[in-house]
């Protein structure tokens, strides 16, 4: 039922030949096309869901992600589960809910690094309560009869010591629960604080220089203010926001290794708000010169 | 400013209140008011001719420009 080791052959964009070799144990056990489709279906559910249970990585028992930086999950968890066939019966949802718990610090903005063609897509997985990464490294070359260069690719598993969250795509560090109570406690004020913030200076604050402005009250020195804050709080949020994840690694050297990267989405939106703020700034200064225009407009008799 | 202004000597002299001159010239109290106590940047030539017609005096009976120490 379960497909056996695989070897894959090709040529590289350089012409370089490679040959792939995978020796080791699939993560996730191929289901035969052979059986109808019904159980086919079920018996896949079954297995991802075994899956899920090793590795600890689904939100099954919740998860709480803060300020798109960082985040608390707590997952359901078994090591020994396995799926059990009785004669004429496949098996069944898979009980989950029953199971032990994890508790996890999500690094929303990292990832585990890309694999680069000819390689496999990285993949994480844990057995016997260690978690690994399962890579393909090309670790020789040698000149074929007809002298072409060959690359031979063979599959790895690294021991890692964090985890891996696949739904939102990002690293976790696994923590105790009592940790996860007191980061959900703090996470959850500092969330709270900055919706505030937005809602009153930012969203607010637009809001009222609008109001403002409809009413004839444009060059005031209190819509100057609004538009400084703004521009201000739009390029601040995004630097720090960058600044964070860049300090991540020194705040958990521990958990990173060279197969943790950046993720390019937690960055590449950036821009809008950076683009956003000094627009913000621009207006701020753009209002400062009016109102000093005006100023001296009120003064010529 | 070196530019001074002397509105209200031409209103003494003239016996005017800034009420009534404000009415005759045609502009606000308040603004009239600023331009008495010297706050104003500029003065248009269309307030002055008006304030010189309902004074009954030359431009330079109401500027008067001192070179600054």
């Amino acid at each position: 039922m379960f497909a056996s080791n695989t070897t894959r052959v090709g040529n590289t964009d350089d012409g370089m030949s490679f040959a792939i070799i995978n020796n080791l144990k699939p993560i996730t056990e191929h289901v035969s096309d052979s059986i109808p489709y019904y159980q086919h279906v079920r018996l896949q559910d079954s297995i991802n869901q075994l899956r899920t249970l090793r590795n600890g990585d689904g939100p099954i028992a919740g998860s709480a992600n803060y300020i798109s930086l960082f985040g608390t999950q707590e997952s359901n968890y078994c090591d020994t589960c396995t799926i059990r066939f009785s004669k004429g019966a496949w098996p069944s949802e898979f009980p989950i809910f029953d199971k032990p718990r994890k508790a996890y610090f999500m690094l929303m903005g990292w990832k585990i690094k890309p694999a680069k063609w000819p390689c496999d897509s990285v993949k994480f997985h844990v057995e016997h309560g260690q978690a690994y990464l399962r890579k393909q490294v090309a670790d020789s070359t040698y000149k074929d009869k007809k002298g072409r260069i060959e690359r031979i690719v063979r599959t790895y598993d690294i021991a890692v010591p964090f985890a891996y969250n696949r739904q939102f795509n990002c690293v976790t560090i696994p923590i105790t629960a009592s940790t996860k109570t007191m980061l959900d406690y703090v996470l959850t004020t500092i969330s709270i604080l900055g919706i505030i913030y937005f809602m009153f200076f930012i969203l607010g604050g637009f809001i009222k220089f609008l109001l403002d402005v409809s009413r004839g009250q444009t060059f005031t020195v209190k819509n100057i203010r609004r538009l400084k804050v703004i521009g201000i709080s739009l390029i601040v949020i995004e630097i720090l926001n960058f600044l964070i994840n860049l300090c991540m690694p020194l705040v958990f050297h521990a958990y990173f290794t060279a197969d943790v990267v950046l993720d390019e989405k937690s960055w590449s939106g950036s821009w809008k708000g950076l683009v956003t703020g000094i627009a913000f700034l621009l207006l701020y200064k753009a209002f400062r010169s009016g109102k000093k225009i005006k100023e001296e407009q009120d003064l010529v008799i | 400013m070196p530019i001074i202004v002397n509105l209200d000597v031409m209103m003494a002299r003239r016996k005017m209140s800034l009420t009534e001159l404000s009415e005759r010239v045609g502009i606000t109290m308040a603004n009239l008011s600023i331009l008495k106590t010297g706050k104003a940047k500029a003065i248009r030539f269309e307030t002055l001719e008006a304030i010189c017609t309902v004074l009954d005096c030359q431009p330079a009976d109401i500027l008067e420009f001192a070179k600054e120490e």
